[in-house]
Formats: C-alpha cells, sequence, structure tokens
C-alpha cells in the first residue's frame, strides 16, 4: 500500500476519532428534548418526568419532556425515528408502541428495534389479574376452574386491543386453555368504573393503577403478571404459580431511545448519566413508589431484553390473531 | 358535626396564605386562558404540571383546580361576545348568550353567567363536602347499558337545540354521528376514515371543529356584512352591564335547576359533565312558556347551561376524589399530578390525607368567591372589547384560535381542520343549517358507540338489557316520551307556532 494513501488513511482514521471526542466533549451544548407518547400525567410521562430533572441535571442541559402523544404512543415513537440522530431528540418509550405496535397494525411503518437505538431500561411492572368482589372464585386455580366449567361466562377489561393488557389476557387464555370475551376500554378509569360497580367480571390492570383498590378491598386481585411477586403485594401470588398458567411472565416496561444512528459517543455519555441518574435516592422514591421496579440495564441488554419482549408479544398476536389496521 | 370538623381542617388548609396565593393565581389564569378561544384547561395544566413538583401537594392541587373552575368560568365569556366556545360545555351558551350580546344586552349576560356559576358552585361544593362518598357509590350503579341510554336521551333532546326546521337538525345531527366516526374504534381498534394520518387516530379535535364551526363560520359572516355595511360591522350598543329586576327574576329558577341537574349528570363518570349544559338548555327551553325566545337570546338560555357546566365542573371531582376515577382529561390530569406527589387518588385518599382532600375542597368555594370579586369588575373591560372595530379584533382572535387548536395536541393538522370547518360552519350558517346539533352528534355518538358496543359484548348480544335493568329502562322510556313529543301533530303545531312568533 503506497505511504500516502496509509498516511490519509490513518489521518482520516484519526479526524473520524477527534470528532467522536468532540461530539462527546461538546454535547449537549442546547436543550434536549425527551419526546413522550402519551398524555402529561400518564405512567410513561411520570417516569419521562421523572428522570428528566436529574438528567437534564447532570448534562448541564436541561431535558425538556415534550408530549407528542396519540394513536398508541406510535406518534411520538415516529416522531423520534424522524429526528436527527444527534443526541438532541430522545424518546421515553414503552413495549406498546416500540414492539407491540408495529406487529398489530400495518400503518406503523416504522420498527422499533431498528430506527431506534435503545439506551437504558428504566424499569418494568408488573400487571395484576383482578375480579369484581361480585366474583364467587376466591383465586385463580377457583377462577380456571369456573372459566372452564362455564366457557361463555367470562369477560375480561384491559385497555385496548393490542395493549400490554390485552396482550396478557390473551396470554392467559392461551396457557390455560379457556375463553373469556375481551371487552376493550379507553383506559384504566372507565376499566376501574365498570370493575367497582361489578359490570365487569376480570380485568388485567397495571399495578400501580389497581393498587389503591386492592388495599382497600374494593376489588380481589387474582395473581401478577410477572415472574416474580411484586414487592408492593408480596403475598399476592404469580398468576405462574398456578397450575396451567405457568411460564406467564409479562410486564410492561419503559425506556430511553436515541434515533438510530446516533453516535456511539453520545449514547454511550447517555447511558453513563442514566445509570447515575438511577442511583440518586429521590429518582429511585419516586419510581418504586409508582409501581416501577427498576432495571437500569444498558444498550446491549436492553437490546436482548426488547428482541426476548418483542418474540413473546409476536407469539400471543399470531395465535390470538390480533390486528388493528 | 363531623362536616363541621371537617369543613374546619379543610378552611384551615386552603386559608393559609401560600394556598390563597396559589388559588388565586390558578383561578386568574384559568379566567384568562378560558377567555383566549381554544386554549383549554387541559393544555394548560398539562404545561404546568411539570412546575408543580416543587410545591406542597395541597398548593398544587389546589392551583390546579382553580385552573379547571377558573377557565369553566372565563369560556363563557368568549362564548358570550364573540360566539367561540372552546370548551364543549360552552357550546349551548354561545347560542343565547352571543344573540344577547348582538342586541347589546352583553354585560347582562355575562354577568348572569357569572352569577348562575358561583351560586352553582358554592352548592355543588356543599354537596361534594357533604355526600361525596354515597354519591360516588350511587355513581357506580351506572354501566355500560345506563350510559347508552343516557346518551340516547340526549341525543333525542339535542333536537330541541334547533329552532329552526326540524329536518335539517336531525340531519346535521347525524352529520355530527359521521364525523364523530373518524378515529380509532375503541372495539375493535380498527381505524376508520384516518387516511392514514397519525393524528386523526384518536378522532377530530373536538377544539378545532368547534372553534371552526362556530367561531370561524361567524367571523366570515361578519367580515360579509362588513363589505356591505360600513366600517363597522355591528355596533354592539354596550347597553347596562347589569341585568335588569325582570332578569333576575326570569334568571333565578333555571340557575338552581341547571345547579341540580349539573351536580347529578357531573357525578357520572362517563362524560357527564359534558352532557350537563345540554340537557340543562333542554330543559330550559321545555319548561319555557315562550320557547321561541330560545337561540334569540333568552336569559334562561345563558343562566340554566352556565349552572349547569359549573355545578358538573365540582361534582366530577367526586368519583376521582373518592373512587380515584378520573371522569375527563382535566381529571385524569389531576390524578397525574397526585400520583407526581406520591399520592395515589382513590377511596384512600379522604381518611389518610384529610388535610389535602378538605383543603381541596373548601379552596374550591373561595375559589369560587374570588373568581365572582375577579370577574363582576371585568365584565365592563370585556364589554368594552366589543368596541374594538372588527377589522382590528378578527386577525387577533384568528391567531389566538389557530394558538389554541395547536395547543391541545401540538399538531399543526389540527389548525387546517380547524380552517375547513370554518368554511362549512359558514356554508352551514348559509342553508339556515345549525351547528349546535351537529356538535352534540359529534360529541354524543362516539360515545354511545362505544357504550353500546360494550354493553352488546358483556351481555353476548342480547338487547334486552336496556330494557331488563331499571335505570336502563327509565332512560330509554324518558328518550321515547321526548320522541313521542318531537313527532305527534299536537306538538308539532305548538312548536311551529312558537317559532312563527318569533319571526
Amino acid at each position: 500500500m503506497p505511504r500516502f494513501l496509509t498516511r490519509t488513511l490513518a489521518s482520516l482514521i484519526a479526524a473520524t476519532c477527534l470528532t467522536g471526542t468532540a461530539i462527546a466533549d461538546t454535547y449537549p451544548s442546547k436543550p434536549i428534548t425527551l419526546l413522550v407518547g402519551y398524555t402529561p400525567g400518564g405512567s410513561v410521562d411520570l417516569v419521562a418526568r421523572t428522570v428528566a430533572e436529574e438528567l437534564g441535571k447532570r448534562l448541564g442541559q436541561p431535558v425538556v419532556v415534550e408530549n407528542a402523544a396519540g394513536a398508541a404512543g406510535t406518534i411520538g415513537a415516529a416522531k423520534a425515528v424522524r429526528a436527527a440522530p444527534d443526541g438532541y431528540t430522545l424518546l421515553l418509550g414503552s413495549g406498546s408502541e416500540i414492539s407491540i405496535a408495529r406487529l398489530t397494525s400495518p400503518s406503523v411503518k416504522y420498527d422499533g428495534q431498528k430506527d431506534l437505538q435503545p439506551i437504558t431500561l428504566v424499569g418494568t411492572q408488573s400487571m395484576v389479574l383482578v375480579g369484581a368482589n361480585n366474583v364467587a372464585a376466591r383465586n385463580t386455580d377457583e377462577l380456571l376452574a369456573y372459566a372452564r366449567a362455564n366457557p361463555d361466562k367470562l369477560s375480561f377489561a384491559s385497555s385496548g386491543v393490542g395493549t400490554p393488557l390485552h396482550l396478557s389476557g390473551e396470554l392467559i387464555k392461551q396457557q390455560a386453555k379457556i375463553n373469556m370475551e375481551h371487552v376493550p376500554y379507553k383506559g384504566a378509569g372507565p376499566m376501574l368504573t365498570d370493575l367497582l360497580g361489578g359490570q365487569i367480571p376480570l380485568a388485567v390492570l397495571v399495578l400501580s393503577s389497581a393498587l389503591p383498590h386492592i388495599k382497600t378491598g374494593k376489588i380481589k386481585v387474582f395473581g401478577v403478571t410477572e415472574a416474580h411477586r411484586a414487592a408492593a403485594l408480596p403475598d399476592v401470588p404469580t398468576l405462574a404459580e398456578s397450575k396451567g398458567l405457568d411460564g406467564v411472565d409479562m410486564g410492561v416496561w419503559f425506556g430511553l431511545f436515541a434515533p438510530a444512528k446516533t453516535p456511539e459517543a453520545i449514547t454511550a455519555r447517555l447511558d453513563k448519566e442514566m445509570a447515575e441518574v438511577l442511583k440518586q435516592p429521590a429518582v429511585r422514591d419516586k419510581l418504586t413508589e409508582s409501581g416501577l421496579a427498576l432495571a437500569g440495564l444498558g444498550p446491549k441488554d436492553f437490546a436482548a431484553f426488547i428482541g426476548k419482549e418483542t418474540a413473546k408479544y409476536q407469539k400471543i398476536i399470531q395465535t390470538a390473531n390480533i390486528r388493528t389496521d | 358535626m363531623e362536616l363541621l370538623n371537617n369543613l374546619g381542617i379543610g378552611f384551615a388548609t386552603a386559608l393559609s396564605l401560600t394556598n390563597i396565593l396559589y388559588c388565586f393565581f390558578g383561578v386568574l389564569l384559568g379566567t384568562l386562558i378560558g377567555v383566549l378561544p381554544g386554549l383549554g384547561a387541559v393544555a394548560t395544566i398539562a404545561m404546568l404540571l411539570p412546575a408543580t413538583f416543587a410545591l406542597p401537594p395541597v398548593s398544587a392541587l389546589i392551583m390546579l383546580a382553580g385552573i379547571y373552575y377558573g377557565a369553566q368560568y372565563g369560556g363563557s365569556t368568549t362564548a358570550i361576545l364573540v360566539n367561540l366556545p372552546g370548551e364543549s360545555s360552552s357550546v349551548v351558551t354561545a347560542l343565547d348568550g352571543y344573540q344577547m350580546a348582538r342586541k347589546g344586552r352583553a354585560g347582562a349576560a355575562l354577568t348572569t353567567a357569572a352569577i348562575g356559576s358561583f351560586v352553582a358552585g358554592s352548592l355543588a361544593t356543599l354537596l361534594i363536602a357533604m355526600f361525596a362518598a354515597p354519591l360516588a357509590e350511587m355513581a357506580l350503579a351506572f354501566g355500560p347499558p345506563e350510559y347508552f341510554s343516557l346518551m340516547v336521551l340526549g341525543l333525542v333532546a339535542s333536537v330541541v337545540l334547533a329552532h329552526g326546521s326540524l329536518l335539517k337538525a336531525i340531519a346535521m345531527i347525524l352529520v355530527g354521528l359521521l364525523i364523530g366516526l373518524v378515529g380509532t374504534d375503541v372495539s375493535s381498534g380498527f381505524q376508520r376514515f384516518t387516511f392514514e394520518v397519525p393524528e386523526f387516530e384518536e378522532g377530530l379535535s373536538f377544539v378545532a371543529v368547534a372553534m371552526g364551526l362556530f367561531g370561524l363560520g361567524e367571523i366570515v359572516r361578519n367580515l360579509e356584512h362588513e363589505r356591505h355595511a360600513t366600517g363597522v360591522p355591528q355596533i354592539h350598543r354596550i347597553g347596562r352591564l347589569m341585568p335588569t329586576c325582570e332578569e333576575i327574576r326570569r334568571m333565578i329558577a333555571p340557575i338552581f335547576r341547571g345547579t341540580t341537574l349539573g351536580s347529578l349528570l357531573g357525578i357520572l363518570p362517563g362524560g357527564g359533565a359534558m352532557l350537563a349544559s345540554f340537557a340543562a338548555y333542554s330543559l330550559e327551553k321545555k319548561l319555557s312558556r315562550t320557547p321561541g325566545e330560545f337561540g334569540c337570546g333568552a336569559i334562561e338560555g345563558v343562566a340554566g347551561p352556565e349552572s349547569a357546566n359549573n355545578a358538573g365542573a365540582q361534582t366530577s371531582f367526586i368519583p376521582m376524589l373518592t373512587l380515584g376515577i378520573p371522569s375527563n382529561a382535566v381529571m385524569a390530569l389531576m390524578a397525574g399530578a397526585m400520583i407526581l406527589h406520591g399520592i395515589q387518588p382513590g377511596p384512600t385518599v379522604m381518611t389518610e390525607q384529610p388535610a389535602l382532600f378538605w383543603g381541596m375542597i373548601t379552596s374550591m368555594w373561595i375559589g369560587n368567591v374570588m373568581l365572582v370579586i375577579l370577574n363582576l369588575p371585568l365584565v365592563g373591560l370585556w364589554v368594552r372589547l366589543l368596541t374594538v372595530p372588527y377589522h382590528y379584533l378578527f386577525p387577533v382572535i384568528v391567531v389566538i384560535c389557530a394558538i389554541g387548536a395547536f395547543s391541545v395536541s401540538n399538531s399543526v393538522i389540527d389548525i387546517h381542520l380547524m380552517a375547513l370547518f370554518g368554511l362549512l360552519g359558514y356554508l352551514f350558517y348559509k342553508l339556515d343549517c345549525e351547528a349546535a346539533p351537529l356538535l352534540l352528534g359529534f360529541i354524543l355518538g362516539p360515545m354511545m358507540e362505544e357504550y353500546l358496543r360494550r354493553a352488546m359484548l358483556l351481555s353476548r348480544g342480547d338487547f334486552s338489557v336496556f330494557v331488563t335493568r331499571p335505570i336502563s329502562a327509565l332512560l330509554l322510556a324518558l328518550a321515547a316520551i321526548t320522541l313521542a313529543l318531537v313527532v305527534l301533530p299536537a306538538f308539532r303545531k305548538t312548536r311551529e307556532e312558537a317559532f312563527q312568533d318569533e319571526d
């Protein structure tokens, strides 16, 4: 190889490295936008706002939460996919818009696994199978027995077709080989209304929204959907502990993403700072109080996690043939 | 005694200097954004939510609540003065309020709205303090079939909103139902008429549709007159600011009827508060000895709905505070704010955080007092706005409307949508079709469908649930009677006579 070429190559490589460090050195030089695909006050928004403040302090630039709400989180996610990969637009996403949306709806054009770069898995939260107080069954085993004896009696509420809550319900049906009619609602509020009033027998809810009503005994809880018991409800068994539901393991999860092709120097910096953010007692307390089990996985582990979750969703969706086009 | 005790705790909390200040700040901000068309409580509370991080939870909630009912107050101002309903509840206020303004009675209309809102707000607060828990339990008896029947009644009654051709009113309701179809179908998750525009997946924005049809349509219409006539379109005589004795006499009964209706419907977690103002208007028109006046500036048509929507706004806190169930977007945000502060909204709030619970309730009454003090002197100022030449006023209104439409979900499409509905509004005016029934169809249609299909899913396709459940059966019977009254020849005759009087 002629020497000049080697030299040019070497200097080119050096230059690339330099720009790399240069970006990392000056980043961030202006405020960062943290997109959320949901309305303010919701669970994803709460996670975003809790980490945004602390992350901003550590980066020396404000991190501003922007709610691009609608279409089950996909409007916000699509906006993040389209954004310049310069580290100034990030997304706080959840399983719905990252993995599930594309599997159920062909109108979703982006691929959450390819078009977004996972940075940090903030945490996961369990869902719970709950029942109205006028349901006779006292535990999951009795419920399954009732369902088998009365194949057309049970209905379960979820927050809409193709949501993690719906998928959990379908998973329970598939694993236990029982039939329950899916009744979609527009969110936790109306579901709880009908559940408290005994209008619908069962519902799958995110743990945090069901917790106060479980504690006051206004609804009964059958089990949590994750493979391990929830810290907030240590006496409540997992669904997987029941015969016929072994292997049930589903949770909702929240993580930080950047558009694909964001320089590694930037994602590494964000990952490092996020790890610190999640160590802050104030942040930890706030997130655990809202029902989250903190994870703090970095880019590689987070990507692998998403891969496994997506495979799980895909199997449920194919078996139940869920489509929303 | 327990009530006095509780109210004591409440006043002790709400009357602290900090909380009074936050309450004042909340109602002031609420009034301002309410007056600005399209900028609603939802967008404002959403924007302020992160800022409340640093405040003590009681102060934060007192301020946010203040914004909410303050906006209900302010919203009627623009509805009356420039025919711009920024919230669904002020649509009916615009019907007669704006007509009063055109007749030079803007001051009286605004004062009526303020007094009605104050009386309603105070009574509803008392109601929350006394019966919050049992009322919330009662609301739980409403399942999907009951909601569906309630909506049917609402839709049938909405024919009363029209004061022209019955056929045209029904046609407009149907157009509204069709427009309401746009978006994701809750039951199947399928998209309807969204044309692959992600922004349409949640349905068309109410603010864009309402402001386009009413506000922009009205502006186009005024500008048309402006070219014909002199430089100024309509000289709104300001007239007396205060209502006459006759007017005060006429508003008393509607205020109390509106308050009762609003308080009851507001408790229902399924959009009942929104129905309250429509229901109050229909009721007043039915009871009136001169129904022909409605739509041409009847003071009862302002007093009833204004009281109802404020009472409804107040009692919609009941399901959130006692059951932890948010009944509308604002309540969802309030619940979010509570969670941000580590308080899980629900039945435990009342027992575990008595200072917060009662502090918030008493602050609502204090806030209502502040609103009256704030608003009555301002009436003169608002009315003076009308003397600004229209060609200076309308560009400002259009710009604020655009900002308002945009702010709901930060989407530009909503501005285009508003412009489109502005043209439609003008077209409807030319064709003598009224926009109010359309809007009610647009709001109720999707909800009716959702509840109908949920009821059907739960009953496994058995239609008899609607008549075997007593509340549902009663509501459907009322709807049938209303329909019969409209269709039966005897009633039609009196209705037509009533409208001939007015011509």
